[in-house]
């Protein structure tokens, strides 16, 4: 049976002056402010508090739709359950920070209350911080080249490299090929230096390696026509990265990225490999193993200069290539296996980012916001 | 031990010899008894060096008048004291907090305010993390009416030495009723007990053999299951367990009232538990104003009532109960610890365990192996003659891992130079197996992971080792993230790249074991000489080799005039040892100058100790195998 919330704990998570002020009415109290929105506001699209985002809850909780609201599903779990009603409240720190038994309605409950806790209701003021936060981590980043013997080949492939390294069990470095091997070491305790024509030193995320070395050492990467950057633990064959290039250049297509096989780990279905194809035009790649033409490299830079957890990278540079008319592809001729879980929840990567200050949720929304949808990448080619 | 103990345990463990026959020399008796000899070191400084950690975990409700007793107990015995203060109303938590760095213990303090009867989810929850933490050797439970019969840690550590291989210990209670029973304090006090030890016992688990096991402390911290078995493990009993479970009837009938509401609360409760609360809150009355059945009660405590009023009349003796004080402390002011719940005490613990998130920067990233600070410069006092004294005792560290080797016999110098001299960071040239690293590792490790140590190798082998494939890489590979995560560290590279990745002046003590010709060893010395810390160590294996192009002897005989000390072991292929900088700031030179002003005698040591000890962890490993 539905557990019926008391309607005293669905007043204190409405704020009827916030809310009023959006749908034009003045309520009496906190209880006609949850009955209007309850039965008109929700789904005219008005919060109903500035600590309450209904379109990103829903999205971010899809179980939330046999709820009468978003706010409905927030209340009947967030009890037992940590849950962001917004995204730029971390929930999960701030329950930890409170130091007693609050769980995340009472936390959102009291920010309701007017208690600031050191959150902003105002969005700009979040992404005032989140910038900060961000250009504060990459300021300190201490980059290093440990080698720089490019052959000046045509491409480059950039590996991610850390303990799960897999690139010296396929890498040939007597084999024809026109790419150089980038080994970016994000982990000092575990380094293999015996492969890679550069091979760089840094510590961070794969995107603030990015961020790094375009912001100090650009001609690194901008030297080359197209630049492939890749997790460790994928395991390639170089007549995959000679294809990927290949059809890339053949196909014209700016942003690349080859195609899973089945059994790999990736929300977007059009991603897999399709059989019978050897590629498709999409609305965008993922981070996982995204490639980058020249001018597509040059154009997205800014992009990839600022990230730092990379949620939400996928759909700005989607979207920015896209929007000068250039493609985004999927290689359906070279398929890779990717069997690793992906850690997008409350893992050793969510708790990195919170040391350094950074919620990539609240990343991931900036560029929604910016670009003003959210990231779903299909095939557009069909 | 007082000599009440003394006679008792005799006595218990001549009937158990009699039962069992003379219990089998273990092989860590045979190894201490072989490095004691070989040592020629008094048995009492010997036990010096040989101290397990020891972490103790509680649960405390409403015990202010008690706490200040129990935690001088506990910081006088324990390394690590872990306090679950339950739904107290008084200054219990307050006290406890203050004793946090007293006589050395780290004290940690959590709270819960979930109501019911938690203790086994608690217990075992946190064992589990004291476990994975890999920083104690056994783990005790105990609650805050119960004393160990120790004088000083001293004796504790001795009676823990027996039973090294056990995986769980038992601690007998023995119910104790105090003459005064409005005293606020047990020890040095006069209490009647029975003539019999309780059938209930209290448990300790050692923590580095259960490591990886599923541990459910049952409720009472009586008994231990592992994996999901329905039977206790059946654990050697150690010693004995002053057990105070009424002191002032008020209190008694506040604590029964508790656990009888507890145990009602249970959802999932089981009848017969706690049955022995419920009858003896019936006779309230009767425990308040009959001492006999106070005294009766008391001394059968754990029993049901229907049992202990059918007991036989206690033989009942007076003993003066004494047990291990620290100094008392002020409790604190300022408390707020964090609140914990069945869900989140796992969490919370490895949180603290793992230091103060705060005081390290997050954005503290360096690329390089950073250049470590200079030490504070130190006076020679009779402390530092002790602390050499312990670095030689501290050789006899039984090795956790054997493999294939051409360095054995070195590691007992090893453990002593280590313990000397502390270094923080280790970097081994040319680690093969990984045999010589691993032991740096295991004195790290043993020792709060106090540096890091860092192999650098191609792990493909030489002309001199002979050539190997990736199967030597993989297992050196396992073994490091299995073993020694925390402190271990690999760059697999030639030394003169792997050179780049560290700064100078970061490294304390330098291994040069690669390639052995005259011309290699030179190269490694010289490009890794600037990458050592004013004050550093080196050292260098196959110095006695002489063979075809081996040149490591020539090398060392050269630089040992810039070295402040050196010194040539002769066994295991030969092992050069040079000290860099002063004195009061290197404290391996006093160890090295000692060694080489009689150096028969420390090769002696050294030599006889290594190969007991390898011989000893051979046999262990066979015998695991």
């Amino acid at each position: 049976m539905k557990k019926t919330s008391p309607v005293s704990i669905y007043t204190n998570c409405v704020d009827p002056g916030f809310y009023g002020d959006k749908v034009g009415v003045a309520f009496e109290n906190a209880h006609d402010a949850y009955q209007h929105y309850a039965s008109i506001g929700e789904r005219a699209g008005h919060d109903p508090s500035p600590f309450f985002y209904n379109d990103w809850y829903k999205w971010r909780n899809p179980d939330s739709k046999k709820h009468k609201t978003p706010l409905d599903h927030f209340i009947d779990l967030s009890g037992s359950k940590t849950l962001d009603p917004a995204p730029f409240i971390d929930s999960v720190k701030l329950v930890r920070e409170a130091a007693d038994s609050s769980t995340s309605l009472d936390i959102y409950s009291r920010l309701v209350a007017g208690e600031a806790m050191g959150i902003s209701p105002n969005l700009a003021d979040h992404f005032a911080d989140l910038a900060e936060a961000r250009e504060t981590f990459l300021r300190r980043i201490d980059l290093r080249i440990l080698r720089d013997r490019g052959k000046g080949r045509r491409n480059l492939v950039w590996v991610q490299s850390g303990r799960s390294f897999k690139p010296a069990d396929w890498f040939d470095s007597d084999a024809t090929r026109d790419w150089d091997l980038l080994c970016n070491w994000y982990d000092l305790s575990c380094l293999d230096l015996r492969i890679g024509d550069i091979v760089t030193r840094q510590s961070g995320t794969k995107f603030t390696g990015i961020a790094t070395v375009l912001r100090q050492t650009p001609e690194l990467l901008k030297r080359y026509d197209q630049v492939l950057f890749v997790d460790d633990d994928l395991e390639f064959t170089h007549a995959d990265i000679d294809r990927v290039f290949g059809m890339a250049e053949e196909h014209r297509l700016d942003l690349f990225q080859p195609t899973l096989s089945a059994g790999s780990h990736c929300v977007w279905p059009d991603l897999f490999q399709r059989p019978g194809s050897d590629f498709r035009i999409m609305s965008g790649v993922e981070i996982m193993m995204f490639g980058f033409s020249a001018r597509a490299l040059e154009l997205c830079e800014p992009c990839l200069a600022t990230a730092v957890s990379g949620f939400g990278l996928d759909l700005s540079c989607s979207e920015t290539v896209r929007n000068e008319g250039w493609l985004c592809g999927a290689i359906d001729a070279v398929a890779v296996d990717h069997k690793e879980a992906i850690d997008e929840g409350g893992g050793s990567y969510y708790e990195f980012m919170r040391r350094i200050g950074i919620n990539q949720q609240l990343e991931l929304f900036e560029a929604i916001e910016k670009f003003g949808r959210k990231p779903n990448f299909v095939e557009l080619s069909a | 031990m007082n000599k009440y103990w003394e006679r008792r345990l005799h006595t218990w463990s001549n009937s158990v010899r009699k039962r069992l026959g003379k219990p089998k020399k273990t092989y860590v008796e045979k190894l201490r008894y072989a490095a004691n000899r070989s040592a020629g070191i008094p048995r009492a400084s010997f036990e010096a060096a040989v101290s397990p950690r020891l972490a103790v975990v509680a649960m405390a409700r409403d015990e202010e008048a008690r706490a200040h007793e129990i935690m001088r107990h506990f910081t006088a015995l324990f390394d690590a004291v872990v306090v679950i203060d339950h739904l107290s109303q008084d200054a219990t938590g307050e006290i406890i907090a203050g004793y946090d760095g007293s006589n050395g213990c780290d004290v940690t303090l959590v709270r819960s305010e979930e109501a019911g009867y938690l203790q086994s989810e608690y217990m075992s929850q946190t064992c589990s993390v004291l476990i994975d933490a890999e920083l104690f050797d056994w783990i005790f439970f105990v609650d805050f009416d119960e004393f160990l019969p120790f004088m000083n840690r001293s004796e504790l550590n001795q009676t823990l030495v027996h039973v090294a291989d056990e995986d769980v210990i038992n601690f007998s209670w023995i119910n104790c009723l105090p003459d005064d029973l409005s005293a606020t304090r047990f020890c040095g006090s006069t209490a009647t007990i029975s003539a019999q030890f309780s059938e209930y016992e209290k448990v300790a688990v050692n923590a580095r053999r259960l490591k990886g096991r599923k541990i459910k402390i049952e409720q009472g911290n009586h008994t231990v299951l592992l994996d999901d078995a329905e039977k206790a493990v059946s654990g050697q009993r150690a010693a004995g367990l002053y057990h105070f479970p009424v002191s002032d009837p008020e209190k008694l009938a506040q604590k029964l009232e508790r656990g009888v509401r507890a145990y009602e609360d249970l959802a999932s409760r089981d009848e017969s538990q706690g049955r022995h609360w419920r009858e003896l809150q019936d006779n309230l009355d009767r425990l308040k104003n009959d001492h006999a059945f106070l005294q009766k009660v008391t001394l059968n405590y754990g029993d049901e009532l229907p049992d202990v009023m059918e007991a036989p009349e206690d033989v009942i003796r007076k003993v003066q109960v004494n047990f291990a004080q620290a100094p008392s402390c002020e409790p604190r002011t300022d408390l707020t610890p964090d609140v914990i719940t069945a869900a989140t005490l796992g969490e919370v613990l490895r949180e603290k365990l793992a230091g103060d998130p705060v005081a390290k920067d997050p954005l503290d990233i360096p690329a390089l192996y950073k250049k470590l600070e200079p030490r504070e410069s130190r006076q020679p006092t009779e402390d530092n003659a002790l602390h050499l004294k312990r670095a030689v005792l501290a050789g006899s560290q039984a090795l956790d891992l054997v493999l294939p080797t051409s360095w054995a016999g070195h590691e007992p110098f090893l453990f002593s130079l280590m313990e000397v001299a502390r270094p923080r960071r280790y970097v081994e040239l040319g680690s093969h197996h990984g045999h010589s690293f691993f032991t740096a590792c295991q004195h790290y490790k043993l020792n709060q992971n106090y540096g890091e140590a860092v192999a650098i190798d191609l792990w493909e082998g030489d002309h001199q080792a002979g050539f190997y494939g990736d199967e030597v890489f993989d297992r050196f590979r396992s073994i490091l993230d299995e073993h020694f995560k925390q402190c271990g560290r690999f760059i697999r590279s030639y030394f003169s790249e792997a050179a780049n990745v560290f700064e100078p002046g970061s490294i304390d003590l330098l291994h040069i074991d690669g390639l052995h010709t005259y011309e290699a060893v030179k190269e490694d010395f010289e490009t890794w000489l600037p990458k050592l810390t004013e004050n550093g160590v080196v050292l260098f294996h196959d110095t006695s080799e002489y063979q075809t192009d081996f040149g490591v002897w020539q090398l060392f005989d050269e630089i040992r005039e810039q070295a402040a000390a050196s010194f040539r072991f002769v066994h295991g292929h030969g092992l050069g040892v040079a000290a860099f900088g002063t004195r009061d700031q290197n404290p391996a030179i006093e160890l090295i100058e000692h060694i080489a002003a009689e150096p028969a005698l420390f090769e002696f040591h050294y030599a006889n100790l290594g190969k007991s000890l390898h011989t000893a962890a051979r046999h262990n490993a066979d015998e695991k195998d």
